[in-house]
């Protein structure tokens, strides 16, 4: 599409990058589910769903279909992660200290998402 | 796995991501309903599935949007402290509330969004503001190249302070229903801080696929994420969401969306009513 000058909100062609991770990110997920619903299909129902990341990846070696369906919405979730991850690097590039430092405190509270429900005791 | 049942969430969360689409919401607001009242779902994995969702058709979007120039990336970053913090909170707090109350919760919460919509977003006729202490400090402002002038369009944030505030309950809401939150965030943006719509609509998605994986990563965490269901959720939606969009110029909007907002309130007094009935 031609829609003139692009003008960015913030620079450094930061945003095509991005778009970039986030693309790869959510379609490659979605192909990953796709693929491993494929092989579950024929595959055993496991007795046991694979959770945490151990897990998942083990199945995932043993080329377990649901392993591969978990891995890609890990996948999903650490998408717009790794986009917040990318913001840091582009941030400091420009000397944006502000926000690097604002930045950092998104990726702390994202932390505190990951290992909350554990500490809290709130798994299954 | 690729089951009768698959099939069928498949297709419910298909024809949610076109609905959600066609009214300018994520989705979460019409799958948790579709899984919940058609499926039999519980409530909590319904709601589990459906932000797995809202971070695929968000992303998806952001990925769109961002490339176009109308995302302001700063702001987007600040607010995400807010809606980031509500999502966490509300995600824990969707672990420990029972599933009556999330039913009562979410029925009113679709109502209120339907008021929104009802009232309209887009409000070009209010006065500029002077930009506030914080927005000038964190430079909160940006141009966007408007399609319709053919002219590039200035702006800057006001009312900082109220943006983070409202991206606060916005997060918590998207924590503990599982829903986007946009439906908050965007006449927030677009009335209180006085950015231009498209700014509004961009910038609230690209927040949003962060904001749903904060709470996305609580419920995977937890083990409230079930891939048979949250799987041909995110697949469905995202592509449901995809052929809405392409739809949007080639159907007859205005009738669609009074239709689909009808069924929205439907929607929402079935749910509340189920909280209520327990």
């Amino acid at each position: 599409m031609t829609d003139g000058p692009r003008v960015a909100a913030s620079g450094h062609g930061t945003e095509q990058v991005v778009g970039l991770v986030l693309a790869i990110g959510v379609y490659g997920s979605v192909a990953l589910m796709l693929l491993g619903a494929l092989l579950a299909t024929w595959q055993p129902h496991p007795a046991e769903t694979p959770h945490g990341l151990v897990a998942i990846l083990a199945g995932f070696f043993a080329g377990q279909g649901l392993a591969l369906v978990q891995l890609g919405i890990a996948l999903l979730i650490a998408t717009p992660i790794m986009r917040v991850v990318a913001s840091i690097v582009s941030f400091a590039h420009g000397r944006d200290w502000r926000f690097v430092v604002i930045t950092l405190v998104v990726l702390g509270l994202l932390a505190c998402s990951l290992l909350l429900p554990g500490v809290l005791g709130q798994g299954h | 796995m690729l089951t009768i049942a698959t099939l069928l969430i498949l297709a419910v969360a298909f024809v949610a991501g076109v609905i959600g689409a066609l009214l300018g919401i994520g989705g979460g607001l019409v799958v948790v309903p579709a899984l919940s009242l058609f499926l039999g779902a519980p409530i909590h994995a319904a709601i589990a599935a459906s932000i797995v969702g809202v971070v695929a058709t968000s992303s998806g979007a952001a990925s769109r949007y961002v490339r176009h120039g109308l995302t302001h990336m700063r702001l987007a970053m600040l607010l995400e402290v807010g809606t980031v913090a509500g999502a966490l909170g509300g995600a824990l707090l969707a672990g420990v509330v029972s599933g009556r109350w999330l039913y009562l919760v979410f029925g009113l919460t679709m109502l209120i969004a339907g008021a929104f919509m009802v009232i309209g977003r887009d409000s070009t006729s209010d006065e500029p503001l002077p930009p506030d202490g914080l927005s000038k400090w964190l430079r909160l402002k940006g141009t966007y190249f408007d399609q319709a002038s053919g002219r590039s369009v200035e702006y800057h944030a006001s009312r900082t302070g109220w943006g983070l505030l409202v991206s606060l309950v916005a997060g918590l809401f998207s924590g503990l229903l599982g829903v986007g939150g946009g439906f908050l965030k965007v006449p927030a943006m677009n009335r209180m801080m006085r950015l231009p719509i498209k700014v509004c609509t961009a910038t609230s998605t690209f927040m949003i696929g962060v904001t749903a994986a904060t709470s996305a990563a609580v419920f995977f965490a937890r083990g409230d994420v079930r891939p048979e269901l949250a799987a041909p959720v995110a697949v469905g939606v995202l592509a449901g969401a995809t052929v809405g969009s392409r739809l949007l110029g080639h159907l007859p909007a205005v009738a669609l969306r009074r239709i689909f907002l009808a069924v929205i309130v439907i929607l929402a007094l079935q749910m509340a009513w189920k909280g209520l009935r327990g």
